[in-house]
């Protein structure tokens, strides 16, 4: 499994790619942290774009969770976007939505974090 | 695994060390010159005498000796002295080109005729006529006969003074360049010599000194210092007899003292004090003639002309052997191998660079150990060596051979051994400490993987032990059956599932998934067991606000930010009405009696516990008919996967869920069913996650 990372403006987008399951859960929170770190109030929003990610088990949604842990008192903001049909069924069963927005495209996922990461995207494409 | 590195001396440090040991023994070869570096010199030289004895290429020199035959014809030593005048008177008849004589008349001849008649006066025996000027004086006579011969007469060097006879008077003529080789040379206070009679009677004199170091013979002096005076050698005055020019010349370095010598057309190369190193040939192929055979006639004259003859003692009362590197021989030929040297050009010579070079093959040498032994393993590091021994002692014998440099590659390969020592000890002992340590690290690991299997072992049992047995639950209540499973992916899981009477009527049963493996998620897995259980009861058996509330008290002893999912229900045994609510987790499947499909119960429901700090889930309702079957399992079973990599899927689940309810009488074999099922699916492959199934048949309120 590897992390894709390409930034918008003052958003942040993380690409997995594979699976994520227990045998590698680790690997993705430690490809995760340096973007964590910079994810505050007045830094990067982090936008997780879910179209290349196979799976994802319960170790996985854990790092997610503590990615959310970790930069809401901060004033860092998340999102999910453009999960595949495995993907958004587990994130159905799993009531991620009460955890993240999870939007349909990547698009509608930059313009609800910000504009100007909209408009770049907007820009780029 | 970590070596334990600080136990052993990194290979920088052993490295470091073997060119500091280097160091200080090339200093000590440079700058010392003790027994020891003697010794290994001389071992060295010696080989190279044994190992490539030279090859006499010319006979001009001839040995004549007492031997044990002269003695045993013409009587015991001294002889008459006439008989050694005749011996030179015949000898120079023949026109020798030199005679060279290694013996020293000290006193005079008793068995002259005129002495004997003065000593039979003195007695009485004769009268008081004086007869002695008549008689022969046989001192005389020798002195006469070596007056007539180029002859070349020895005299000793003595190290101490012991004022037997004044000091020589006679000069060398000896023409020094460079600088005064008295400096230089080799001092004796005094010489032995022969009576003044017979000693001025010869045309040269030669210090006849061949002074063995360690009992063994391997240079002779070309040139000696007595009372100021510069003597030759006696090979060299014999030499020197055999020129038209009777000059010696000899250079001298300031620093380095003696240089060479020329005499009679040769150049001597020697060592700083005047020595010459001699190369010696097998002792056994010179020949040595006895001087009777000569006297008797036996000896063809044609042998002497225009040779060399050196006249010594070899008869073996007479003491006169020596010990050199090619084996014992009278001392005569000594002098006689170093007029071979000079006459075939097969010259010695120790280089005053040699201490140089040695000390660089001691560095060369040190080097190759201090690179090669930390990086080779011990067998190769001293294969390496081997061969680098090998091609130094190959140097030196090159040297020796082809241009006769004394090169003593004994001291540098001994001392590089030294060094050699050091190193591969210390990488054996690094290495030994190395296999110690892995060892220990092994025996370690070993003890702490089996002591987590014991472990392991003990929390999956207790984790069984938890997990309720429907027979204790439920006993024969006929209302109801219910089996569950629970397979851990690894030894002990984060699954749970859980049923107990909430009172006489009602049954509460779950299963959950906690997001992580192994042992941290079992302990949550059993925390969470236990909270619910008792979030339930406090909320008297309504999932939703059971399960909100064991969220906020699991949040609370949540430190390594868990989560789990669960789906739990409550039937009422004697309605079939099901209250039921999920969090984060899989909707419950059912199977309805008579029928061969499969639904799912939906729900909005809420997120897995602990994902929000509040949230309130809400409880959906449903209602069983008699004989519909409930089933609730984790994602270990949907999300099992196939060597092909597909998901077991909830389709599957579902279609073998309805097969195994219609044709299977109870909960327990269904389970089974679906068990091997997942299982034949995911056949070959690691199970990825924990597996839980709980199956519920209702069997109507009255059973």
């Amino acid at each position: 499994m590897q992390v894709g990372a390409t930034r918008f403006a003052d958003v942040m987008v993380l690409r997995p790619i594979g699976r994520v399951d227990h045998s590698n859960a680790e690997v993705f929170a430690n490809a995760l942290t340096p973007h964590v770190m910079g994810c505050k109030r007045g830094g990067d929003a982090l936008l997780f774009d879910l179209s290349q990610l196979e799976y994802i088990s319960s170790a996985g949604l854990r790092v997610l969770m503590l990615v959310s842990k970790n930069v809401t008192p901060n004033g860092g903001k998340v999102a999910l976007a453009q999960p595949q049909r495995v993907v958004s069924e587990i994130l159905e069963i799993s009531r991620f939505k009460y955890i993240f927005p999870i939007h349909a495209t990547l698009a509608a996922g930059l313009a609800a974090l910000s504009a100007d990461a909209a408009a770049a995207h907007a820009a780029q494409s | 695994m970590k070596a334990p590195a600080r136990l052993a001396l990194g290979s920088t440090h052993t490295r470091a060390l073997g060119v500091l040991i280097t160091l200080v023994l090339v200093l000590l070869l440079l700058h010392t010159d003790g027994a020891a570096e003697r010794g290994l010199r001389y071992v060295a030289f010696d080989s190279y005498q044994r190992e490539f004895p030279r090859e006499r290429l010319n006979d001009s020199v001839i040995v004549m000796a007492i031997d044990d035959l002269s003695l045993q014809r013409r009587g015991q030593w001294p002889w008459p002295r006439r008989d050694l005048a005749e011996l030179v008177d015949r000898l120079a008849a023949l026109d020798p080109a030199a005679i060279g004589i290694d013996m020293i008349f000290a006193e005079p001849d008793r068995q002259s005729p005129r002495r004997q008649a003065e000593r039979l006066q003195r007695l009485g025996y004769l009268g008081r006529q004086p007869l002695s000027a008549d008689l022969p004086d046989y001192d005389q006579l020798f002195a006469q006969s070596l007056r007539r011969a180029p002859v070349a007469l020895g005299v000793g060097g003595l190290h101490d003074d012991p004022r037997l006879i004044d000091p020589p008077d006679y000069r060398a003529p000896l023409v020094e360049v460079g600088a005064p080789a008295a400096l230089f040379l080799r001092r004796f206070p005094s010489v032995l010599r022969s009576i003044e009679v017979i000693d001025r009677a010869a045309a040269g004199h030669g210090a006849i000194n061949a002074e063995a170091q360690d009992g063994v013979v391997r240079n002779v002096p070309a040139l000696i210092e007595v009372g100021g005076h510069v003597l030759p050698g006696l090979a060299v005055e014999v030499l020197r007899q055999t020129s038209d020019d009777p000059i010696v010349r000899v250079q001298v370095d300031e620093q380095r003292g003696v240089r060479q010598l020329e005499v009679a057309g040769h150049t001597l190369p020697l060592e700083r004090d005047g020595t010459w190193w001699i190369h010696f040939s097998d002792p056994q192929a010179r020949p040595i003639f006895p001087v009777e055979s000569f006297l008797d006639g036996t000896l063809p004259p044609e042998l002497i002309t225009g040779r060399i003859v050196l006249i010594g003692a070899a008869a073996g009362g007479l003491q006169d052997r020596v010990i050199t590197p090619a084996g014992a021989m009278p001392g005569v030929s000594v002098h006689a191998e170093a007029l071979d040297n000079a006459l075939d050009g097969r010259l010695l010579w120790r280089p005053y660079w040699a201490a140089g070079v040695e000390a660089a093959l001691l560095a060369m040498l040190g080097l190759v150990c201090v690179i090669a032994v930390p990086a080779l393993r011990p067998l190769n590091s001293v294969l390496v060596f081997a061969l680098m021994l090998a091609l130094v002692a190959a140097i030196g014998a090159g040297a020796f051979v082809g241009r006769g440099w004394l090169i003593d590659v004994a001291s540098p390969m001994a001392t590089a051994s030294l060094v050699f020592a050091v190193m591969l000890s210390i990488a054996l002992g690094q290495t030994q400490l190395q296999r110690r340590g892995l060892r220990r690290a092994l025996a370690v690991t070993r003890e702490r993987q089996a002591r987590i299997a014991g472990e392991l072992d003990a929390a999956r049992r207790i984790q069984s032990g938890m997990l309720p047995d429907a027979g204790t639950v439920l006993g024969a209540d006929p209302r109801v059956d219910l089996a569950a499973t629970m397979v851990a992916a690894r030894t002990v899981g984060g699954d749970l599932y859980d049923f107990f009477r909430l009172d006489d009527g009602r049954l509460f049963f779950l299963v959950g998934d906690v997001s992580d493996k192994g042992l941290a998620a079992s302990l949550f897995m059993a925390l969470s067991k236990a909270l619910i259980k008792n979030a339930v009861m406090e909320a008297d058996g309504t999932p939703g606000a059971g399960l909100s509330r064991a969220s906020r008290q699991l949040s609370r002893e949540n430190p390594e930010t868990m989560f789990v999912t669960v789906v739990a229900g409550a039937l009422d045994l004697s309605s079939g009405e099901l209250a039921w609510c999920s969090a984060g987790h899989d909707g419950p499947y059912v199977v309805r009696a008579g029928r061969s499909e499969t639904d799912q119960l939906m729900t909005e429901g809420g997120p897995a516990l602990c994902m929000l700090d509040a949230f309130d889930y809400p409880t959906e309702r449903f209602r069983l008919g008699p004989g519909d079957t409930l089933c609730l399992v984790t994602d270990g079973v949907t999300e099992a996967r196939s060597a092909q990599d597909e998901l077991y899927g909830a389709a599957r689940l579902m279609s073998t869920l309805a097969i195994a309810a219609n044709q299977e009488a109870g909960s327990a074999r269904i389970v089974e069913r679906l068990r091997d099922d997942v299982e034949r699916f995911a056949a070959g492959r690691e199970p990825a996650d924990d597996l839980s199934i709980l199956v519920l048949r209702w069997n109507g309120g009255s059973g």
